[in-house]
């Protein structure tokens, strides 16, 4: 569904990225893991259209997208959630969403009624007049994922979800976004939450310095050496007890 | 060809140097603290005066007059103002900034205008009292070697702070991220501290230098000359400081060569002196911006959006009010309350444009100008409804050509694009003969709406407020549209938007377009209030206090720019009996704005106990959706601030 191809970014002289390849396939969760700094969220910016490669290519459905812009990307089926939070803050979280579906071509009641339908998807729906800005983190990234839905995305890229949600909502969220992967979605997950990583990916890629050390099945990746050492030799999901 | 060399000599010692100063200032001060010093010229002509009064009146050597102006009166002024008011905004939103700083620009000049009366006539001689010297087969005057030389001595000192000190590579590392930068034990403010007081020095040095080249100080010259600066500052993108030196080079000689090549009539005479602007709006124009769309999350809370029928109340209330009044007040009093009503219907314009799309627009009055021109031409003696139609029209249209080019920039740079505009349609439009008169002036009828004529001031304060009413509640409706909800979502995160899909570009070019209309409206109607008006009634300077009112008003509400409209006509009021009434209004209104930087919401903008208590009611979750879903959503609340 999504494919990155040899993207390479420098920002001066220093590469943030060298020559990143990553398949992200319909169906099913493809995990990007590494260390803060790796450049996951450029690789992000990249894949969305916020950041133009040096080289490489983004492919989205069979489609060259590398030269457009952000917005025909996100009209192809592209949609995203950010690290550091960008919710309109201004805006209730139901006007957050409504934003995105009007956008599509949504009017009136039915679209207020779609975005309340995906507040509720999110677990959100009692949040629906509160303004964006005062809601906790974990909260402002699940709204950002709704605004995400409301695009009708194929491919969508999430970045951090879990980070600021406690075990409930974590394991709600797991069950949606495998909910979203059974009705054809496509799903990259960035994530530091390893048991979460381990438990929904079918694929995993690492990321560190840029380049991509290690990709395979999260057995394989437990497993690899390599991440063992990017990690500094702690090993993966010791952490969050698995 | 001598003529030429001598012209490029001036542009480089006379004008291209004193820019470098100042635009060198700006730069320092920007990077540091991430603020634009509009005052940045204030600060350059209280420097001259400072240093006039020292030198002049109190008689101490020149050199020793400079050092003390330079080097101890500007960096207190910028360190005190780092201290006490920038700090304040590091995350303000960018109206709030830019408000402060045009504040301290106004500031400056009222509090100029009080303590150096403007009557007196000041000298300052050039240094050495205008000797040459000649070098290579070109004369020189001494003050021409002095003004290079201190340009260039500040250049390398800078540019050498910036490479080798530790404080100098700190400050780098805080303009490329603050938090970082505060990680490493840096302290940001710290180094802002130090950007204000070296900017402010630069800004006097700059004052002090170009002073004596243009006859006896004027408040106003001396503040425009400096803000020249602007423009090269861009070239170098309010980063690289050896990009601005050069842009200040080629500005002061093209500058330089429009003064002295263009006919000396009239009409090239302006337009050589708006060289630094036209220069301003094409570097803005062209060069390329800054891609980063990423916005840091600013936490204001917004003021809460009223219902319909609550609009509706307030507006049948206000229109109650207007017919209390029209009964009320005579003479004086209603016209000052009719001019205040109209007043607030162009400052209205600034709800929908920087309330909710938070875009800075500088020229509001030239807008409201367009649209008195319009009404005078085509409504007639009698002021008809084609004549209203007009008015916003054109402004509306031309309102639209102002921001076409200028779609792209983002806050600061389409701030200064429109600050470009307005000042070329003073120059242009309100001081043209062919436009608005020999006598300087137009005659504009008031409005004849649907067979009621306006001409009695009392049946125009009843329609005004009418006509606010309607278009306060049609604003208030848009903030609730789909054109609303876009409009605010694009001020919150351009970032967001991009990848929601969202098409920036015409949300932005449609509400400017009528944001201009109502301005252009306003200004009909602001105009048939006077019934007469002339060019200074629409001075870019009115722009600035325009928004500084709105601002410390409320500039995301409606009611609040009808009491701003009607401070702004009480204005004179204030200071019937002192000498420069207009001068003590702006102070107030400075000061008030300064303000802001307390309070960035205003006065009607929430922070207010009842919105307080309202906001606290909102941010619980609904009972209704029952007691489980409650619960789970509290639990939720106090595990995230856990």
């Amino acid at each position: 569904m999504l494919q990155v191809d040899g993207v390479t970014v420098a920002f001066g002289g220093i590469r943030a990225l060298m020559d990143v390849n990553i398949d992200v396939e319909g169906n099913r969760i493809t995990g990007l893991i590494g260390p803060n700094g790796a450049g996951k969220t450029t690789l992000f910016n990249v894949i969305t259209g916020l950041q133009r490669p040096r080289s490489g290519r983004v492919l989205l459905d069979g489609v060259d997208v590398t030269g457009k812009g952000p917005r025909t990307r996100a009209k192809l089926g592209m949609g995203r959630t950010f690290q550091r939070l960008e919710v309109f803050g201004s805006l209730t979280a139901l006007e957050n969403v409504l934003v995105a579906v009007e956008n599509r071509g949504g009017m009136g009641r039915a679209a207020r009624q779609r975005a309340t339908d995906l507040l509720g998807r999110v677990d959100l729906a009692r949040m629906a007049g509160v303004q964006a800005d005062v809601l906790p983190t974990g909260q402002a990234r699940l709204l950002e994922l709704a605004r995400a839905l409301a695009c009708e995305p194929k491919v969508l890229l999430l970045d951090e979800p879990f980070s600021g949600l406690d075990a409930n909502e974590s394991a709600r969220l797991g069950d949606l976004l495998e909910s979203l992967t059974s009705e054809g979605l496509a799903i990259l997950l960035v994530e530091h939450d390893m048991e979460m990583v381990m438990r929904l990916c079918t694929r995993i890629h690492v990321l560190s310095f840029g380049s991509i050390i290690a990709a395979g099945t999260p057995g394989e990746i437990k497993a690899d050496a390599a991440v063992q050492e990017a990690y500094l030799g702690a090993p993966v999901g010791a952490g969050s007890g698995s | 060809m001598n003529e030429f060399i001598s012209l490029t000599v001036a542009g480089i010692a006379t004008y291209g140097c004193v820019y470098a100063l100042t635009a060198m200032g700006l730069v320092v001060t920007y990077t540091t603290s991430g603020i634009f010093n509009f005052a940045q010229g204030a600060i350059g002509m209280i420097g001259a005066f400072f240093f006039y009064e020292l030198s002049r009146v109190w008689h101490i050597p020149s050199l020793l007059s400079l050092i003390i102006a330079v080097f101890i009166f500007a960096p207190l002024i910028g360190a005190l103002l780092e201290r006490l008011v920038m700090r304040r905004l590091e995350n303000a939103a960018l109206e709030a900034k830019l408000t402060v700083t045009i504040a301290l620009l106004l500031l400056g000049i009222a509090l100029a205008t009080a303590i150096w009366n403007p009557q007196t006539v000041r000298n300052l001689p050039s240094f050495f009292n205008g000797h040459q010297v000649s070098v290579g087969g070109v004369n020189l005057t001494y003050q021409q070697v002095i003004v290079v030389l201190a340009a260039i001595l500040a250049a390398v000192l800078l540019r050498l702070f910036f490479i080798y000190t530790r404080a100098g590579i700190a400050t780098r590392a805080v303009v490329d991220d603050r938090d970082l930068a505060a990680l490493t034990g840096a302290s940001p403010a710290r180094f802002a501290q130090l950007g204000w007081a070296m900017g402010c020095a630069l800004a006097a040095l700059a004052g002090i230098l170009i002073a004596p080249q243009n006859g006896a100080l004027d408040i106003t010259n001396l503040t425009l000359l400096v803000v020249n600066g602007y423009a090269a500052a861009m070239v170098g993108r309010l980063r690289s400081l050896p990009l601005t030196f050069a842009g200040a080079i080629v500005l002061g000689v093209l500058y330089s060569y429009a003064l002295g090549y263009l006919p000396s009539t009239l009409v090239w005479n302006d337009f050589a002196n708006i060289t630094p602007m036209i220069f301003l709006l094409l570097v803005i124009l062209v060069l390329p911006q800054s891609r980063a769309v990423l916005s840091r999350r600013i936490m204001v809370r917004a003021p809460r959006v009223v219902g319909l029928r609550e609009s509706l109340i307030a507006g049948g209330a206000l229109i109650l009010a207007g017919v209390l009044f029209s009964r009320l007040l005579s003479g004086n009093n209603l016209s000052y309350a009719n001019t205040g009503v109209s007043l607030g219907i162009i400052m209205l314009s600034l709800v929908l444009l920087t309330g909710y799309g938070g875009q800075v627009s500088l020229c509001q009055f030239s807008f409201a100008g367009l649209g008195a021109y319009a009404m005078s031409k085509v409504g007639g003696t009698h002021g008809s409804l084609l004549g209203i139609l007009a008015a916003m029209g054109l402004a509306g249209a031309v309102g639209g050509l102002v921001a076409l080019p200028s779609l792209r920039l983002r806050g600061l740079y389409l701030a200064l694009a429109t600050l470009a505009f307005a000042q070329g349609m003073d120059t242009y439009f309100f001081g043209n003969p062919q436009f608005f008169g020999v006598a300087g002036s137009i005659s504009v009828a008031r409005p004849d709406l649907f067979g009621f004529q306006l001409s009695s001031s009392r049946t125009l304060l009843i329609a005004l407020t009418v006509v606010f009413a309607l278009i306060a509640t049609l604003i208030l409706t848009f903030r609730r549209s789909r054109f609303g909800r876009r409009l605010v979502a694009i001020n919150d995160s351009p970032a967001a938007c991009l990848t929601v899909g969202v098409d920036m570009t015409r949300s932005k070019l449609a509400v400017f377009i009528i944001s201009a209309a109502i301005a252009g409206l306003g200004g009909a109607l602001y105009a048939g209030a006077q019934t007469q008006v002339g060019p200074n009634d629409f001075q870019f300077i009115l722009s600035l206090t325009l928004l500084l009112i709105a601002v410390v008003w409320g500039i995301r509400t409606t009611a609040g720019m009808l009491f701003g409209g009607i401070v702004f006509s009480l204005g004179p009021l204030l200071g019937q009996h002192l000498t420069h009434p207009r001068d003590a209004f702006d102070l107030l209104v400075g000061l008030a704005a300064i303000g802001v930087s307390q309070n960035p919401e205003g006065t009607f903008g929430g922070n207010t106990l009842l919105q307080r208590w309202r906001n606290s009611r909102e941010a619980q979750p609904p009972q209704a959706a029952g007691a489980l879903a409650a619960d789970s959503g509290e639990e939720r609340l106090s595990h995230a601030a856990g």
